[in-house]
Protein backbone atom coordinates (compact mmCIF):
# COMPACT_ATOMS: atom_id res chain seq x y z
CA UNK A 1 0.00 0.00 0.00
CA UNK A 2 1.25 3.91 -0.84
CA UNK A 3 2.32 6.03 1.45
CA UNK A 4 -0.03 8.46 2.74
CA UNK A 5 -0.31 11.71 0.52
CA UNK A 6 -2.10 13.85 3.32
CA UNK A 7 -1.45 12.91 7.53
CA UNK A 8 -3.15 14.30 10.23
CA UNK A 9 -2.35 14.54 13.72
CA UNK A 10 -4.10 15.68 16.80
CA UNK A 11 -5.44 18.59 15.10
CA UNK A 12 -7.40 20.83 17.73
CA UNK A 13 -9.78 23.88 16.96
CA UNK A 14 -11.43 26.35 19.14
CA UNK A 15 -14.09 29.28 18.18
CA UNK A 16 -13.50 30.93 21.37
CA UNK A 17 -14.69 28.91 24.21
CA UNK A 18 -16.19 26.12 21.60
CA UNK A 19 -13.53 23.64 20.91
CA UNK A 20 -15.28 22.38 17.39
CA UNK A 21 -12.58 20.11 16.75
CA UNK A 22 -10.71 17.46 19.50
CA UNK A 23 -8.24 16.17 18.34
CA UNK A 24 -8.42 14.79 15.04
CA UNK A 25 -6.04 12.18 13.49
CA UNK A 26 -6.51 11.12 9.42
CA UNK A 27 -4.54 9.54 6.65
CA UNK A 28 -5.23 9.58 3.00
CA UNK A 29 -3.40 8.11 0.06
CA UNK A 30 -3.12 8.89 -3.69
CA UNK A 31 -6.45 8.16 -5.46
CA UNK A 32 -8.32 7.29 -2.49
CA UNK A 33 -11.40 8.81 -1.89
CA UNK A 34 -12.54 9.73 1.62
CA UNK A 35 -16.10 10.66 2.96
CA UNK A 36 -16.72 12.50 5.52
CA UNK A 37 -19.90 12.34 7.33
CA UNK A 38 -21.60 14.02 10.47
CA UNK A 39 -24.42 15.88 11.54
CA UNK A 40 -24.52 19.71 10.80
CA UNK A 41 -22.36 21.49 13.67
CA UNK A 42 -20.01 18.08 13.86
CA UNK A 43 -16.77 19.99 12.54
CA UNK A 44 -16.39 18.33 9.32
CA UNK A 45 -16.50 21.32 7.15
CA UNK A 46 -14.28 23.08 9.86
CA UNK A 47 -11.74 20.04 9.73
CA UNK A 48 -11.73 20.20 6.13
CA UNK A 49 -10.99 24.48 6.31
CA UNK A 50 -8.28 23.45 8.25
CA UNK A 51 -6.33 21.36 5.92
CA UNK A 52 -6.08 24.41 3.59
CA UNK A 53 -5.91 27.07 6.41
CA UNK A 54 -9.26 28.74 5.75
CA UNK A 55 -9.70 28.28 9.36
CA UNK A 56 -6.47 28.15 11.56
CA UNK A 57 -6.53 25.28 13.34
CA UNK A 58 -4.79 25.76 16.97
CA UNK A 59 -2.57 22.84 17.54
CA UNK A 60 -1.64 19.65 15.81
CA UNK A 61 0.26 18.62 12.76
CA UNK A 62 -0.11 18.64 9.12
CA UNK A 63 1.93 16.88 6.46
CA UNK A 64 1.04 16.69 2.57
CA UNK A 65 2.79 15.22 -0.49
CA UNK A 66 6.08 15.64 1.50
CA UNK A 67 5.86 18.98 3.72
CA UNK A 68 5.10 18.49 7.17
CA UNK A 69 3.73 21.86 9.39
CA UNK A 70 2.90 22.16 13.33
CA UNK A 71 -0.21 23.62 12.88
CA UNK A 72 0.33 25.90 15.99
CA UNK A 73 3.15 27.64 14.10
CA UNK A 74 2.37 27.64 10.53
CA UNK A 75 3.84 30.33 9.02
CA UNK A 76 2.69 32.63 6.22
CA UNK A 77 5.03 30.67 3.67
CA UNK A 78 4.23 27.17 4.90
CA UNK A 79 0.48 28.11 4.41
CA UNK A 80 1.09 29.38 1.10
CA UNK A 81 2.98 26.08 -0.39
CA UNK A 82 0.83 23.87 1.10
CA UNK A 83 -2.07 25.36 -0.01
CA UNK A 84 -0.76 25.00 -3.76
CA UNK A 85 -0.89 21.54 -3.44
CA UNK A 86 -4.42 21.46 -2.56
CA UNK A 87 -7.78 22.41 -4.35
CA UNK A 88 -11.02 23.05 -3.13
CA UNK A 89 -14.62 22.94 -4.34
CA UNK A 90 -17.17 24.97 -2.15
CA UNK A 91 -20.66 24.65 -1.32
CA UNK A 92 -21.47 27.81 -3.09
CA UNK A 93 -19.30 26.87 -6.25
CA UNK A 94 -17.04 30.47 -5.37
CA UNK A 95 -16.61 31.27 -8.78
CA UNK A 96 -15.00 35.10 -9.00
CA UNK A 97 -17.49 37.06 -10.49
CA UNK A 98 -15.70 39.43 -11.91
CA UNK A 99 -14.05 36.68 -13.89
CA UNK A 100 -15.14 34.32 -17.03
CA UNK A 101 -15.39 30.68 -16.89
CA UNK A 102 -12.53 30.50 -18.37
CA UNK A 103 -9.86 33.01 -16.70
CA UNK A 104 -11.74 31.35 -13.40
CA UNK A 105 -9.92 28.12 -14.03
CA UNK A 106 -6.07 30.01 -15.03
CA UNK A 107 -6.55 32.28 -12.22
CA UNK A 108 -4.79 29.38 -9.86
CA UNK A 109 -2.27 27.85 -12.50
CA UNK A 110 -1.22 31.82 -14.01
CA UNK A 111 -0.83 33.66 -10.82
CA UNK A 112 -0.29 31.35 -8.01
CA UNK A 113 1.85 28.58 -9.60
CA UNK A 114 3.71 30.68 -12.18
CA UNK A 115 1.94 28.43 -15.19
CA UNK A 116 2.65 30.30 -18.74
CA UNK A 117 -0.38 32.12 -20.03
CA UNK A 118 -0.54 29.76 -23.06
CA UNK A 119 0.12 26.14 -21.30
CA UNK A 120 -2.39 27.31 -18.55
CA UNK A 121 -5.01 28.19 -21.01
CA UNK A 122 -4.51 24.35 -22.19
CA UNK A 123 -4.88 23.19 -19.32
CA UNK A 124 -8.07 24.80 -18.22
CA UNK A 125 -9.69 23.84 -21.71
CA UNK A 126 -8.80 20.46 -20.94
CA UNK A 127 -10.30 20.49 -17.56
CA UNK A 128 -13.20 22.48 -18.88
CA UNK A 129 -14.00 19.94 -21.70
CA UNK A 130 -14.01 17.31 -18.71
CA UNK A 131 -16.57 18.81 -16.89
CA UNK A 132 -18.32 19.44 -20.56
CA UNK A 133 -18.40 23.30 -20.31
CA UNK A 134 -15.71 24.13 -22.45
CA UNK A 135 -18.53 25.83 -24.75
CA UNK A 136 -19.13 28.18 -21.97
CA UNK A 137 -15.62 29.15 -21.31
CA UNK A 138 -16.21 33.06 -22.09
CA UNK A 139 -19.18 33.15 -20.22
CA UNK A 140 -19.40 34.95 -16.92
CA UNK A 141 -20.28 33.29 -13.83
CA UNK A 142 -23.73 35.12 -13.64
CA UNK A 143 -24.72 33.74 -16.32
CA UNK A 144 -24.59 30.28 -15.38
CA UNK A 145 -27.13 27.95 -13.69
CA UNK A 146 -25.91 26.26 -10.53
CA UNK A 147 -24.92 23.07 -11.61
CA UNK A 148 -22.67 24.88 -14.33
CA UNK A 149 -21.02 27.05 -11.97
CA UNK A 150 -20.41 24.11 -10.27
CA UNK A 151 -18.70 22.06 -12.86
CA UNK A 152 -16.71 25.31 -13.36
CA UNK A 153 -15.46 25.04 -10.11
CA UNK A 154 -14.56 21.47 -9.97
CA UNK A 155 -12.77 22.00 -13.50
CA UNK A 156 -10.81 24.87 -11.54
CA UNK A 157 -9.91 22.46 -8.89
CA UNK A 158 -9.14 19.61 -11.32
CA UNK A 159 -6.92 22.24 -13.59
CA UNK A 160 -4.18 22.71 -10.75
CA UNK A 161 -3.62 19.54 -10.05
CA UNK A 162 -3.21 19.13 -6.65
CA UNK A 163 -2.72 16.88 -4.40
CA UNK A 164 -5.21 16.54 -2.28
CA UNK A 165 -8.67 17.28 -3.87
CA UNK A 166 -11.30 19.50 -1.11
CA UNK A 167 -14.84 19.15 -1.50
CA UNK A 168 -17.03 21.09 0.68
CA UNK A 169 -20.70 20.01 0.34
CA UNK A 170 -20.27 20.16 -3.27
CA UNK A 171 -24.20 18.86 -4.05
CA UNK A 172 -26.06 20.92 -1.18
CA UNK A 173 -26.98 24.13 -2.69
CA UNK A 174 -28.12 21.55 -5.79
CA UNK A 175 -31.54 20.83 -6.94
CA UNK A 176 -32.15 16.92 -7.11
CA UNK A 177 -31.05 16.42 -10.73
CA UNK A 178 -28.23 18.38 -10.82
CA UNK A 179 -27.27 17.02 -7.53
CA UNK A 180 -26.94 13.92 -9.31
CA UNK A 181 -25.06 15.30 -12.18
CA UNK A 182 -22.47 16.47 -9.68
CA UNK A 183 -21.88 13.50 -8.27
CA UNK A 184 -21.71 11.61 -11.62
CA UNK A 185 -19.18 13.66 -12.14
CA UNK A 186 -16.89 13.28 -9.29
CA UNK A 187 -17.63 9.89 -9.53
CA UNK A 188 -15.74 9.82 -12.72
CA UNK A 189 -12.53 11.47 -10.78
CA UNK A 190 -12.21 8.22 -9.18
CA UNK A 191 -9.32 6.69 -10.70
CA UNK A 192 -7.49 9.91 -10.82
CA UNK A 193 -4.14 10.02 -8.68
CA UNK A 194 -5.69 12.64 -6.73
CA UNK A 195 -6.48 11.79 -3.02
CA UNK A 196 -10.54 13.19 -2.51
CA UNK A 197 -11.84 13.67 0.72
CA UNK A 198 -15.60 14.75 0.10
CA UNK A 199 -17.42 16.51 2.78
CA UNK A 200 -21.18 15.19 2.37
CA UNK A 201 -24.45 14.44 3.00
CA UNK A 202 -25.09 12.49 0.29
CA UNK A 203 -24.70 8.97 1.80
CA UNK A 204 -25.64 6.74 -1.19
CA UNK A 205 -23.14 8.30 -3.07
CA UNK A 206 -20.47 8.29 0.28
CA UNK A 207 -21.67 4.51 0.10
CA UNK A 208 -21.18 3.22 -3.51
CA UNK A 209 -18.14 6.01 -4.43
CA UNK A 210 -15.82 6.65 -1.19
CA UNK A 211 -13.28 4.06 -0.26
CA UNK A 212 -13.44 5.06 3.17
CA UNK A 213 -16.10 6.70 5.49
CA UNK A 214 -14.84 8.82 8.17
CA UNK A 215 -18.06 9.67 10.73
CA UNK A 216 -17.71 12.98 13.21
CA UNK A 217 -19.67 14.39 15.93
CA UNK A 218 -19.08 16.75 18.06
CA UNK A 219 -15.48 17.36 17.12
CA UNK A 220 -14.23 13.74 17.11
CA UNK A 221 -13.81 10.99 14.48
CA UNK A 222 -16.53 8.33 16.03
CA UNK A 223 -15.67 5.51 13.36
CA UNK A 224 -13.94 5.28 10.21
CA UNK A 225 -13.34 2.14 7.65
CA UNK A 226 -14.94 0.84 4.61
CA UNK A 227 -18.30 2.21 3.63
CA UNK A 228 -19.63 -1.83 4.20
CA UNK A 229 -18.22 -1.65 7.49
CA UNK A 230 -19.35 1.38 8.56
CA UNK A 231 -22.83 1.47 6.85
CA UNK A 232 -23.62 -2.15 7.89
CA UNK A 233 -22.54 -2.79 11.08
CA UNK A 234 -21.66 0.67 12.85
CA UNK A 235 -19.95 -0.26 16.31
CA UNK A 236 -20.94 2.91 17.74
CA UNK A 237 -24.32 4.19 19.19
CA UNK A 238 -24.55 7.64 17.47
CA UNK A 239 -23.59 6.24 14.27
CA UNK A 240 -26.37 4.12 14.37
CA UNK A 241 -28.66 6.47 14.99
CA UNK A 242 -27.28 8.53 12.62
CA UNK A 243 -27.13 6.38 9.65
CA UNK A 244 -30.50 4.69 11.28
CA UNK A 245 -32.58 6.46 8.33
CA UNK A 246 -30.66 6.10 5.36
CA UNK A 247 -29.67 2.29 6.34
CA UNK A 248 -33.44 1.75 6.45
CA UNK A 249 -34.10 3.58 3.43
CA UNK A 250 -31.61 1.92 1.48
CA UNK A 251 -31.24 -1.41 3.06
CA UNK A 252 -33.24 -3.50 0.84
CA UNK A 253 -31.12 -1.83 -2.26
CA UNK A 254 -27.56 -2.16 -0.44
CA UNK A 255 -27.47 -4.80 2.50
CA UNK A 256 -29.21 -7.91 1.76
CA UNK B 1 -35.18 89.60 -14.39
CA UNK B 2 -32.61 91.55 -16.13
CA UNK B 3 -31.87 88.11 -18.65
CA UNK B 4 -28.70 90.09 -20.38
CA UNK B 5 -27.01 90.33 -16.90
CA UNK B 6 -28.05 86.88 -16.18
CA UNK B 7 -25.81 85.97 -19.24
CA UNK B 8 -22.93 88.05 -18.10
CA UNK B 9 -23.24 86.20 -14.72
CA UNK B 10 -23.59 83.33 -16.43
CA UNK B 11 -20.06 83.64 -18.38
CA UNK B 12 -18.18 85.03 -14.79
CA UNK B 13 -19.60 81.63 -13.43
CA UNK B 14 -18.29 79.32 -16.08
CA UNK B 15 -15.14 80.80 -16.30
CA UNK B 16 -14.50 79.55 -12.55
CA UNK B 17 -15.21 76.00 -13.60
CA UNK B 18 -11.70 75.02 -13.52
CA UNK B 19 -11.27 76.38 -9.67
CA UNK B 20 -13.83 74.37 -8.60
CA UNK B 21 -13.43 71.68 -10.55
CA UNK B 22 -10.21 71.91 -8.59
CA UNK B 23 -11.27 72.41 -5.72
CA UNK B 24 -13.76 69.11 -5.67
CA UNK B 25 -11.69 67.19 -8.42
CA UNK B 26 -8.47 67.36 -6.12
CA UNK B 27 -9.88 66.57 -2.72
CA UNK B 28 -11.97 63.51 -4.52
CA UNK B 29 -8.30 62.07 -5.67
CA UNK B 30 -6.72 62.26 -2.37
CA UNK B 31 -10.39 60.68 -1.22
CA UNK B 32 -10.06 57.94 -2.97
CA UNK B 33 -6.28 57.60 -2.52
CA UNK B 34 -6.24 57.69 1.63
CA UNK B 35 -9.80 56.04 1.83
CA UNK B 36 -9.05 53.04 0.31
CA UNK B 37 -6.54 52.14 2.48
CA UNK B 38 -8.46 53.32 5.79
CA UNK B 39 -11.31 51.12 4.79
CA UNK B 40 -8.86 47.83 4.79
CA UNK B 41 -7.27 49.21 7.64
CA UNK B 42 -10.54 49.43 9.26
CA UNK B 43 -11.28 45.38 7.80
CA UNK B 44 -8.43 44.43 8.79
CA UNK B 45 -7.66 42.63 12.17
CA UNK B 46 -4.70 44.50 13.10
CA UNK B 47 -4.25 45.61 16.56
CA UNK B 48 -5.91 49.51 17.52
CA UNK B 49 -5.04 50.84 14.49
CA UNK B 50 -8.92 49.96 12.61
CA UNK B 51 -11.20 51.44 16.15
CA UNK B 52 -8.87 54.66 16.26
CA UNK B 53 -9.70 54.76 12.38
CA UNK B 54 -12.81 54.60 13.08
CA UNK B 55 -13.24 57.38 15.64
CA UNK B 56 -11.70 59.82 13.40
CA UNK B 57 -13.98 59.11 10.47
CA UNK B 58 -16.66 59.21 12.78
CA UNK B 59 -15.58 62.02 13.91
CA UNK B 60 -15.17 64.07 10.85
CA UNK B 61 -18.71 62.83 9.40
CA UNK B 62 -20.11 64.59 12.47
CA UNK B 63 -18.10 68.36 11.69
CA UNK B 64 -20.36 70.71 8.65
CA UNK B 65 -17.66 71.26 6.09
CA UNK B 66 -18.15 74.60 6.22
CA UNK B 67 -17.33 74.65 9.96
CA UNK B 68 -13.96 72.85 9.12
CA UNK B 69 -12.77 74.92 6.59
CA UNK B 70 -13.22 77.80 8.32
CA UNK B 71 -11.61 76.26 11.14
CA UNK B 72 -8.90 75.58 8.70
CA UNK B 73 -8.98 79.13 7.74
CA UNK B 74 -8.59 80.31 11.36
CA UNK B 75 -6.23 78.29 12.35
CA UNK B 76 -3.84 78.62 9.07
CA UNK B 77 -4.27 82.41 9.44
CA UNK B 78 -3.12 82.24 13.13
CA UNK B 79 0.05 79.66 12.63
CA UNK B 80 1.52 79.85 8.79
CA UNK B 81 3.25 82.80 9.18
CA UNK B 82 5.27 81.71 12.52
CA UNK B 83 5.55 78.12 10.97
CA UNK B 84 7.13 79.67 7.69
CA UNK B 85 9.30 81.65 9.65
CA UNK B 86 10.91 79.03 11.96
CA UNK B 87 11.49 77.08 8.35
CA UNK B 88 13.36 80.38 7.57
CA UNK B 89 10.58 80.61 4.05
CA UNK B 90 9.46 84.04 3.00
CA UNK B 91 5.76 82.90 2.49
CA UNK B 92 3.24 84.68 4.56
CA UNK B 93 -0.76 83.75 4.58
CA UNK B 94 -1.28 87.18 3.00
CA UNK B 95 -0.08 85.69 -0.28
CA UNK B 96 -1.03 81.71 0.77
CA UNK B 97 -3.63 80.63 -2.26
CA UNK B 98 -6.42 80.36 -0.02
CA UNK B 99 -7.82 77.16 -2.32
CA UNK B 100 -5.53 75.35 -0.75
CA UNK B 101 -6.90 75.65 2.92
CA UNK B 102 -10.44 75.15 1.16
CA UNK B 103 -8.80 72.18 -0.62
CA UNK B 104 -7.27 70.67 2.58
CA UNK B 105 -10.46 70.81 4.46
CA UNK B 106 -12.21 69.23 1.54
CA UNK B 107 -9.72 66.51 1.23
CA UNK B 108 -10.40 65.53 4.90
CA UNK B 109 -14.43 65.56 4.54
CA UNK B 110 -13.63 63.40 1.22
CA UNK B 111 -11.53 60.92 3.01
CA UNK B 112 -14.16 60.03 5.43
CA UNK B 113 -16.68 59.95 2.82
CA UNK B 114 -14.77 57.81 0.67
CA UNK B 115 -13.43 55.34 3.50
CA UNK B 116 -17.13 54.44 4.15
CA UNK B 117 -17.74 54.23 0.39
CA UNK B 118 -15.22 51.94 0.16
CA UNK B 119 -16.06 49.82 3.31
CA UNK B 120 -19.70 48.92 2.11
CA UNK B 121 -18.33 48.12 -1.37
CA UNK B 122 -15.90 45.90 0.74
CA UNK B 123 -19.03 44.64 2.84
CA UNK B 124 -20.49 43.69 -0.65
CA UNK B 125 -17.77 41.16 -1.72
CA UNK B 126 -19.03 37.64 0.00
CA UNK B 127 -16.68 35.97 1.93
CA UNK B 128 -16.39 32.89 -0.68
CA UNK B 129 -14.63 35.37 -2.82
CA UNK B 130 -11.52 35.49 -0.54
CA UNK B 131 -11.79 31.63 0.38
CA UNK B 132 -11.47 30.68 -3.00
CA UNK B 133 -8.94 33.04 -4.03
CA UNK B 134 -6.61 31.72 -1.03
CA UNK B 135 -7.90 28.24 -1.71
CA UNK B 136 -6.67 28.33 -5.00
CA UNK B 137 -3.13 29.54 -3.40
CA UNK B 138 -2.98 33.35 -4.29
CA UNK B 139 -1.74 35.81 -1.72
CA UNK B 140 -3.06 38.47 0.03
CA UNK B 141 -2.25 41.10 -2.08
CA UNK B 142 -2.75 38.78 -5.28
CA UNK B 143 -6.60 37.99 -3.93
CA UNK B 144 -7.13 41.90 -3.49
CA UNK B 145 -5.54 42.75 -6.78
CA UNK B 146 -7.13 40.48 -8.78
CA UNK B 147 -10.38 39.37 -6.90
CA UNK B 148 -11.54 41.59 -4.70
CA UNK B 149 -10.59 45.38 -5.72
CA UNK B 150 -12.37 44.56 -9.06
CA UNK B 151 -15.40 43.37 -7.40
CA UNK B 152 -15.53 46.61 -5.60
CA UNK B 153 -15.67 48.99 -8.54
CA UNK B 154 -19.29 48.54 -9.26
CA UNK B 155 -20.98 48.45 -5.90
CA UNK B 156 -18.66 51.67 -5.09
CA UNK B 157 -20.14 53.21 -8.03
CA UNK B 158 -23.27 54.83 -6.92
CA UNK B 159 -22.09 56.26 -3.76
CA UNK B 160 -18.85 57.21 -5.17
CA UNK B 161 -21.08 59.66 -7.66
CA UNK B 162 -23.29 60.89 -4.91
CA UNK B 163 -19.47 61.92 -2.76
CA UNK B 164 -18.39 63.42 -5.55
CA UNK B 165 -21.57 65.80 -6.88
CA UNK B 166 -21.37 66.60 -3.01
CA UNK B 167 -17.90 67.95 -3.45
CA UNK B 168 -18.35 70.03 -6.03
CA UNK B 169 -20.99 71.50 -4.70
CA UNK B 170 -19.57 71.77 -1.11
CA UNK B 171 -16.12 73.79 -2.81
CA UNK B 172 -18.95 76.67 -3.38
CA UNK B 173 -18.21 76.90 0.34
CA UNK B 174 -15.12 77.87 0.16
CA UNK B 175 -16.19 81.18 -1.57
CA UNK B 176 -16.20 81.79 1.84
CA UNK B 177 -12.03 81.94 2.32
CA UNK B 178 -12.25 84.03 -0.53
CA UNK B 179 -11.57 81.35 -3.22
CA UNK B 180 -13.43 82.77 -6.27
CA UNK B 181 -14.79 79.54 -7.73
CA UNK B 182 -17.80 79.48 -9.66
CA UNK B 183 -20.32 81.12 -6.99
CA UNK B 184 -17.88 83.89 -6.27
CA UNK B 185 -17.30 84.57 -9.89
CA UNK B 186 -20.84 85.08 -10.04
CA UNK B 187 -21.40 86.89 -6.68
CA UNK B 188 -18.28 89.13 -7.85
CA UNK B 189 -20.39 90.11 -11.23
CA UNK B 190 -23.34 91.23 -9.38
CA UNK B 191 -20.94 93.63 -6.92
CA UNK B 192 -21.39 96.69 -9.16
CA UNK B 193 -25.44 96.16 -9.97
CA UNK B 194 -26.61 94.34 -6.78
CA UNK B 195 -28.24 91.90 -9.41
CA UNK B 196 -27.63 88.95 -6.69
CA UNK B 197 -30.67 86.74 -7.30
CA UNK B 198 -29.56 86.73 -11.35
CA UNK B 199 -25.92 86.02 -9.90
CA UNK B 200 -27.11 83.45 -8.11
CA UNK B 201 -29.23 81.86 -10.61
CA UNK B 202 -26.26 81.59 -12.66
CA UNK B 203 -24.26 80.01 -10.86
CA UNK B 204 -26.78 77.63 -10.19
CA UNK B 205 -27.51 77.28 -13.50
CA UNK B 206 -23.65 76.28 -13.59
CA UNK B 207 -23.58 73.98 -10.95
CA UNK B 208 -26.90 72.12 -12.36
CA UNK B 209 -25.10 71.10 -15.17
CA UNK B 210 -21.37 69.96 -13.73
CA UNK B 211 -23.54 68.01 -11.52
CA UNK B 212 -25.41 66.48 -14.42
CA UNK B 213 -22.58 65.92 -16.55
CA UNK B 214 -20.91 64.13 -13.97
CA UNK B 215 -24.30 61.66 -13.01
CA UNK B 216 -24.22 61.01 -16.56
CA UNK B 217 -20.68 59.83 -17.05
CA UNK B 218 -21.25 57.24 -13.73
CA UNK B 219 -24.06 56.28 -14.81
CA UNK B 220 -22.60 54.98 -18.13
CA UNK B 221 -19.93 53.41 -16.05
CA UNK B 222 -22.14 51.52 -13.61
CA UNK B 223 -23.89 49.94 -17.29
CA UNK B 224 -20.47 49.16 -18.69
CA UNK B 225 -20.07 47.13 -15.11
CA UNK B 226 -23.57 45.33 -14.79
CA UNK B 227 -23.00 44.53 -18.58
CA UNK B 228 -19.84 42.85 -17.90
CA UNK B 229 -20.54 41.00 -14.43
CA UNK B 230 -23.63 41.06 -12.07
CA UNK B 231 -22.72 41.64 -8.78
Amino acid sequence: MSEAVLTVRNLHKSFGKAEVLRGIDLEVRPGETVALLGSSGCGKTTFLRCLNFLEKADSGTLAIAGQTVHLQRAHKKDILALRRKTAMVFQDYGLYRNKTVLQNVTEGLTVARGVPKAQAVTRALKSLEQVGMAARSEAYPHELSGGQQQRVGIARALALEPAVLLFDEPTSALDPEKVQEILDLIRSLKDTPTAKIIVTHEMAFAYECADSVIFMDEGLILEEGAPKDVFGNPKNERTRRFLERFTADKAPEYFI
Amino acid sequence: MDFAFLWTALQAAAARIPATLSLAFVPFAAGILVGLPTALVRRSSLPVLPNVLAGLVALIKGIPVVLMMLVFFVLASETFDGFMQSLGLPWTFRELDKSLVAGAALTVYATAAMCEVFRGALAAVPQSQYDAAYAAGLTGAQTLRRIILPQMVAPALPMTCNILVALVKSAAIASLVSVVDVMNGAVIAAAGNYRFLEAYIAAALVYWALCLLIENIFRLAEKKCARRFAV
